[in-house]
C-alpha cells in the first residue's frame, strides 16, 4: 500500500522540539516543506536564539514554551495539539538538530501503514550504516537495557527521537517525563497499553558538535535514575 | 512494661505519614503502588520503635550487624524519610503544574493567533 493512497501529506503532522537550534531548525522546516509535509509544527522550549522566528519565517506552525521545559514537555504539547486537530491521521516526531533526514519520514509512514502500527520507531541501529559515536552507541545500550527491564520486553534504540504515532498511540500515551528519559517512557507505557510497534531503519547523521545537545553518558546516569524513581514512585 | 519518649514520637510521626499517604491517595496524588511502598516504610519504622530488642535483634541476626540499632538512628531515618516524601511530593506536583501551565500557554497563544477576537 502507497503512502499516498492511505495518507494525504497535508494528514501527517511533524512535530518537531528544538531548544536553542538557530542556524539548523530553518533548514530542517525547509527540507520538510521541500518534501511536501505541510503541517509541520515546531515547539520552541525556551530557545534564547531565534529558533522560533526562524521555523516561522520557514513556513512552520511555532507553538512557545515561555520557559524551557525539557523535550518530553516540548513533545507531549506537540502530541497535545495533535490530539486537538482530528483531521490530522498521523503524528511524526523528529529532531531539531538536523540529525534526521526528512526523506526518511516516507518509508517511515509507508512501514508504519503497512504493518498497521500504532508507533513506529525510526532505529539507528538497524541498518549498520551510520557512523554512530562510540559514546552514543555505549549510552544507547545501556538505556536499551534499563527500558527492557522497566518495561518487561526487548526494545531496540528507546532513545530514537523519531516516531510515527498513530491517533490510538497519542491518545493513549501521555508523556510525563520533561526530559530525555520521555523516550523511555513512551515505549513503557506502549507495553503496558499493547500497542503495535515497529522498528524501522533511519539514516542518521551526527555533525561534528553533536555532543552538544542530546543524551550523552553523564545525562544517561541522570535519565537513567529519572527513570527508576518514576518506576518506584508512579508507574 | 516501660515505654521510652522515642518509642511514643517514632508511632506518631508514622501513623501521622500514613495518614497523610493514604490522604493523598484518596485525592489521586499517589499510585497504590506509591501508597503500599510508604505504608510499608512506616509500619516497619514504628514497628522498630516499638519492639526495638526484638526487631534490631532480628535484624541484626538477618544482616549479620553485631551491634543493634539505636533509637536516634531510627527517630533520624524517620525524619529523613519524612522530609524526603513531602520534598519529593512538593516538586514533582511544582513541576508537573508549571508544565501544564507552560503548555496551556503555548497552546492558548496558537489559538488567540489563529482566531483574534
Amino acid at each position: 500500500m502507497m503512502m499516498e493512497n492511505a495518507f494525504n501529506k497535508d494528514q501527517i503532522l511533524i512535530i518537531i522540539p528544538v531548544f536553542n537550534e538557530s542556524g539548523r531548525i530553518g533548514g530542517v522546516v525547509s527540507e520538510l516543506k521541500s518534501h511536501g509535509f505541510g503541517q509541520v509544527l515546531v515547539i520552541d522550549d525556551g530557545s534564547v536564539d531565534n529558533s522560533a522566528t526562524e521555523a516561522a519565517g520557514k513556513g512552520a506552525k511555532v507553538l512557545i514554551h515561555l520557559i524551557n521545559r525539557g523535550a518530553g514537555a516540548a513533545t507531549e504539547t506537540g502530541l497535545q495539539y495533535f490530539r486537538q486537530q482530528s483531521h490530522l491521521k498521523l503524528a511524526v516526531t523528529i529532531d531539531g538538530d538536523n540529525q534526521h533526514s526528512p526523506s526518511d519520514i516516507d518509508h517511515l509512514v509507508r512501514a508504519h501503514v503497512e504493518s498497521e502500527a500504532d508507533l513506529t520507531i525510526g532505529d539507528r541501529f538497524m541498518s549498520g550504516e551510520n557512523k554512530i559515536p562510540l559514546s552514543r552507541i555505549i549510552y544507547n545500550r545501556i538505556a536499551d537495557i534499563i527500558t527492557s527491564v522497566l518495561s518487561w520486553k526487548m526494545v531496540k534504540d528507546s532513545q530514537s527521537g523519531f516516531k510515527v504515532w498513530s491517533r490510538r498511540s497519542a491518545e493513549l500515551i501521555r508523556i510525563e517525563q520533561n526530559g530525555y528519559e520521555f523516550c523511555s517512557e513512551v515505549l513503557i507505557k506502549a507495553h503496558h497499553y499493547k500497542l503495535n510497534l515497529v522498528n524501522v531503519p533511519i539514516k542518521v547523521y551526527y555533525p561534528k558538535d553533536y555532543h552538544r545537545k542530546g543524551q550523552n553518558l553523564g545525562m544517561g546516569i541522570r535519565t537513567a535514575f529519572n527513570l527508576l524513581h518514576h518506576s518506584i514512585f508512579k508507574n | 512494661m516501660q515505654f521510652e519518649v522515642y518509642q511514643v514520637l517514632v508511632p506518631l510521626i508514622g501513623l501521622f505519614s500514613i495518614g497523610l499517604t493514604l490522604r493523598s491517595q484518596l485525592i489521586g496524588e499517589n499510585t497504590v503502588f506509591e501508597t503500599f511502598f510508604w505504608i510499608l516504610i512506616w509500619v516497619g519504622i514504628c514497628l522498630v520503635a516499638l519492639f526495638p530488642d526484638t526487631t534490631t535483634n532480628f535484624l541484626s541476626r538477618a544482616l549479620g550487624i553485631k551491634d543493634n540499632v539505636n533509637a536516634i538512628i531510627f527517630i533520624g531515618l524517620a525524619a529523613s524519610f519524612f522530609i524526603h516524601f513531602r520534598t519529593f511530593t512538593v516538586i514533582k506536583r511544582q513541576n508537573r503544574t508549571i508544565t501544564e501551565l507552560v503548555r496551556k500557554i503555548a497552546l492558548k497563544m496558537e489559538k488567540d493567533k489563529e482566531n483574534p477576537s
